[in-house]
């Protein structure tokens, strides 16, 4: 059996001192995308940012590659780890700066970003029309959903946590948006992706119920 | 040539007596308290109680401190300045921690550590280098100068401060998102950073840019009731302007950087301080 590209185990997270989630084991292999389930603030956000570690797990052991959290730097782990908000965030700058701004931080030093032919490229890929030097905050709530999560995507991250990356898009963005997702999961990237109401579910899906993860057929 | 003779005598007249606050003045300066305390009963703003406190530590303070100075000069012990000054940094940093109730995490012990740093290291350049006091540490130099210093980089390193911690709030969604991909805190912080920097610096700045012309301060205002040369006052002024600035610039980065990985996680994540405040 292959080694889980991102697997926990036996993970407890906390939320202002109490409990929000107990025992919770996941795995993701390369070239896997699953769906996450649950009603609202039963702790979907959360748990995707522990697997980002933006937040702490109090108990349990996760591991990138079979590398230990503990083994492996935080900035270095979220390059192996990509997560996107559901509230896209727009860094200062122009739509070029935020998606250069991954190649401007230490942990890519010496890695050259792509070139402006290769970013147009991508926009047009992801039928994302806008200018590159446009500035990023003036883009509409769909779009700079989409940019965000290109983003992150462009540094090459083995996995894409994202949270709800449906909720401001319309039918045609997002079905442009899933036709991305499946060219980076075809290309041996996992996609963990945290939905409220999937508008074409993944094959595989995890459900949050009491507290506990559990897998559903 | 009279009218020179004539100045000449004036000036030294001017420098060897400043006119005196006799004991009956500062009775008489009581009026202004009373002109306060009528403007309080009239608009009803109950605060003569704070008025009267007021006056009366005003009175007390300023006499035990003018005092305790007469001996702390006259005695000049490096360990009693020390200690002194010690107990002058303390009620500084308390002083701008009371500014700083909205700062989600503890920051008395960044605050103190800046307020020292900034205060020794700058007034100790001052006596010692630019004034040229021999020993450095005399009290009636260090005493007075470390006490501008403190009094006015105070207000710098506690808006510094301040705005670094609410910028770090106000943008903890897109702090997020470059930590995400993968920016390390000194990374992610930097705008924040700048921001705080930025706000701690203006006040003196501003006061540099108006001195002189919107403002006589009150250092010089002092120096020439007390009969110094105007000339000399101005360049005293200029040297504690720019003492000031230094102990401000110092003094606020000093403390934002010391506070700002309280702001940060184990892991290098912002910490979400929108939710439930954390314990202290």
């Amino acid at each position: 059996m292959a080694v889980p590209l991102l697997h926990g185990e036996g993970l407890r997270i906390e939320r202002g001192g109490r409990v929000l989630l107990e025992g919770v084991a996941v795995g993701l292999a390369a070239g896997e995308s699953a769906d996450l389930e649950g009603p609202s603030g039963c702790g979907k956000s959360t748990l995707l940012r522990v697997l980002a570690r933006l937040l702490p797990h109090a108990a349990g052991v996760l591991r990138l590659a079979g590398r230990t959290s503990a083994e492996v730097p935080a900035p270095e782990w979220r390059q192996g780890v990509a997560y996107v908000a559901q509230r896209p965030a727009a860094l200062p700058g122009s739509v070029r700066d935020n998606l250069l701004a991954p190649w401007r931080l230490q942990v890519r030093r010496g890695q050259t970003g792509p070139s402006e032919a290769a970013l147009r490229e991508r926009l047009a890929a992801w039928r994302l029309d806008l200018d590159l030097a446009a500035p990023a905050a003036a883009t509409s709530g769909g779009e700079l959903a989409r940019l965000a999560i290109l983003r992150a995507c462009l540094p090459g991250p083995r996995v894409l946590l994202l949270d709800e990356p449906e909720a401001m898009l319309d039918e045609v963005s997002a079905v442009a948006l899933e036709d991305a997702l499946a060219v980076f999961v075809a290309a041996g990237g996992a996609v963990l992706r945290a939905v409220h109401r999937a508008r074409r579910p993944a094959v595989r899906r995890l459900r949050i119920r009491a507290g506990a993860l559990e897998a559903e057929a | 040539m009279n009218a020179v003779v004539l100045l000449r005598a004036a000036l030294d007249e001017t420098q060897a007596g400043a006119v005196p606050v006799e004991p009956l003045g500062l009775v008489l300066a009581l009026v202004f308290v009373g002109a306060v305390l009528a403007v309080s009963r009239a608009l009803r703003l109950g605060l003569e109680r704070t008025v009267l406190l007021a006056t009366a530590r005003t009175y007390v303070q300023l006499s035990v401190l003018g005092l305790v100075l007469v001996y702390l000069f006259a005695w000049d012990h490096p360990l009693l300045t020390g200690a002194v000054f010690g107990v002058m940094i303390l009620a500084s940093a308390q002083i701008a921690l009371t500014r700083l109730k909205e700062v989600p995490v503890p920051v008395f012990r960044p605050v103190l550590a800046a307020t020292a740093l900034g205060g020794v290291l700058v007034t100790a350049v001052v006596t010692g280098l630019v004034l040229g006091v021999e020993p450095f540490w005399a009290a009636r130099y260090w005493l007075p100068i470390g006490g501008m210093v403190l009094g006015n980089s105070l207000t710098g390193i506690a808006l510094a401060v301040e705005r670094f911690f609410s910028e770090m709030a106000l943008r903890h969604d897109s702090i997020e998102a470059l930590v995400a991909l993968g920016a390390t805190p000194a990374e992610a912080r930097r705008d924040a950073l700048r921001a705080g920097l930025r706000a701690g610096m203006t006040p003196i700045l501003n006061n540099m840019a108006a001195v002189g012309v919107v403002s006589i301060p009150g250092m010089m205002t002092g120096q020439v009731l007390a009969g110094a040369d105007p000339q000399q006052a101005a360049r005293y002024q200029i040297v504690v302007m720019l003492m000031i600035a230094a102990a401000t610039a110092l003094g606020a980065a000093t403390a934002v950087l010391l506070a700002a990985p309280r702001a940060f996680d184990a892991d290098g994540a912002p910490r979400d301080f929108a939710g439930a405040r954390p314990a202290r």
